[in-house]
């Protein structure tokens, strides 16, 4: 079976991680019979304190990770599709060309929980534009955010909703 | 024929400011009709372009307008009809007030059958407000040029103490914006010093489908407003041609707008 690029990467880590592991192991097993609780006098032998050291992350691929379309909500329009993207190490929300949605004021571009976003949400800033590509940086992958949502600040409400898949 | 009495024409101007409505009966030659009104919305639902009425964040608008009538003529009177001021807000988000759009119309009495006048109606409205405000949903005017013309027809009943009317026409607007049908009617009745009406006005686009320019769509001056409001109105003759009239009235089949009561205060003269 061929591996993807993400589980050559997660392979790679365990075989890294393998000798530190068993040199913990073997410490951990060791102190406890020479020393703490067995009353005899006599001194352990050093043992030199195993120190995990650190695996090298190799970086993620990029791609997309999630994609979805909108649809309006709350008798607003809006259409079109959006994706979540790691690109150059950085992950970044995309409204692709055909996204359109209406032309009112205080609309934002949001990451939410559910289509009713709250003030726990992740807010994107206003949409740029109307309709057409755009570009919107993320601090993470956005996973827990199932929907990408157009979000009226004035009225609180959705205009349209994407969910992530 | 019984002719409208002078007191009832006041109460239908009257009614006239600030809305669509005023009936086929205009002033006669050199008399004036003035009146200055404040208005008070107050809605928690905001109707969106497909009709559906969404819970929203307390939306508030108050109107400050003028409303001037003078007859050229017997048969043709001039209008103004101006928001000098409107302010709105919604709570949690901003508040922005501005001076409105004026509107400057010309009423001709076009006939007379029986007990019924007719009249028809221009008016043209002019962008003088600012639609960008509050990021373009608390605008204190629509940004376009707009109009309508209507044509009334009203009469009299119980011997000159009764009177209704109804009137209806095509609306204009510029940008793009949907046109429709503006209409109205009214029914009023005179005890003493005292005038009980009952109103009805509306908006009906011709194009009602949810469209993708819904900007300002809580003050309902954007695309697709549509609407009918009904509600009773009050006035009191006071004296010398001086009288306070109330209004109340809440919208129903409503889009593209914040829905919820209105009230309206004003003070009108006329001689």
């Amino acid at each position: 079976m061929r591996m993807n690029g993400h589980e050559r990467t997660i392979a790679t880590r365990r075989a890294t991680t393998r000798p530190a592991s068993a040199l913990f192991l073997a410490a951990a097993l060791f102190i406890p019979a020479c020393g703490g609780g067995s009353g005899t006098p006599m001194s352990p032998a050093p043992v030199p304190t195993p120190v995990p050291t650190p695996t090298p992350t190799a970086p993620l691929p990029d791609g997309v990770l999630r994609t979805g379309t909108f649809e309006g909500a709350n008798g607003y329009f809006t259409e079109g599709s959006v994706a979540i993207v790691r690109r150059d190490g950085a992950h970044r929300l995309e409204l692709q060309p055909d996204f359109r949605t209406s032309r009112s004021g205080a609309l934002d571009v949001r990451l939410c929980r559910t289509t009713a976003c709250d003030s726990s949400d992740l807010d994107l800033g206003p949409v740029e534009a109307f309709s057409g590509a755009q570009v919107y940086p993320l601090p993470d992958d956005g996973s827990q955010y199932p929907f990408a949502v157009i979000w009226c600040r004035a009225v609180a409400l959705p205009f349209g909703y994407a969910e992530l898949q | 024929m019984r002719r409208v009495p002078a007191a009832v024409l006041t109460g239908i101007l009257a009614l006239g400011a600030g809305s669509a409505t005023a009936g086929p009966w205009g002033r006669p030659r050199g008399g004036v009709y003035a009146k200055t009104s404040y208005a008070y919305l107050h809605a928690t639902d905001l109707a969106t372009p497909d009709g559906t009425i969404a819970s929203i964040p307390a939306f508030e608008k108050n109107e400050a307008s003028l409303y001037v009538a003078y007859g050229l003529s017997d048969r043709v009177t001039l209008v103004l009809d101006a928001i000098a001021y409107r302010q709105s807000g919604i709570e949690g988000f901003d508040s922005a007030g501005g001076v409105g759009d004026v509107r400057v119309g010309v009423q001709a009495r076009v006939g007379r059958a029986g007990p019924w006048v007719f009249a028809a109606r221009g008016t043209l409205q002019a962008p003088t407000g600012d639609e960008t405000r509050g990021e373009g949903l608390l605008p204190s005017g629509s940004g376009v040029w707009e109009g309508d013309l209507v044509a009334s027809a009203g009469r009299s009943f119980g011997r000159g103490q009764g009177w209704l009317f109804v009137e209806a026409g095509p609306q204009f607007r510029g940008g793009g914006l949907r046109e429709g049908l503006v209409y109205g009617a009214q029914v009023g009745w005179r005890r003493g010093r005292v005038l009980f009406m009952a109103n009805l006005r509306g908006v009906q686009p011709w194009d009602s489908t949810p469209g993708d320019a819904s900007a300002g769509s809580a003050a309902g001056l954007g695309d697709g407003v549509t609407y009918l409001a009904v509600g009773p109105s009050v006035a009191v003759e006071v004296g010398r041609g001086l009288g306070i009239q109330v209004d109340l009235d809440g919208a129903t089949h409503a889009r593209n707008l914040a829905r919820g009561p209105t009230l309206r205060v004003g003070l009108y003269w006329s001689r």
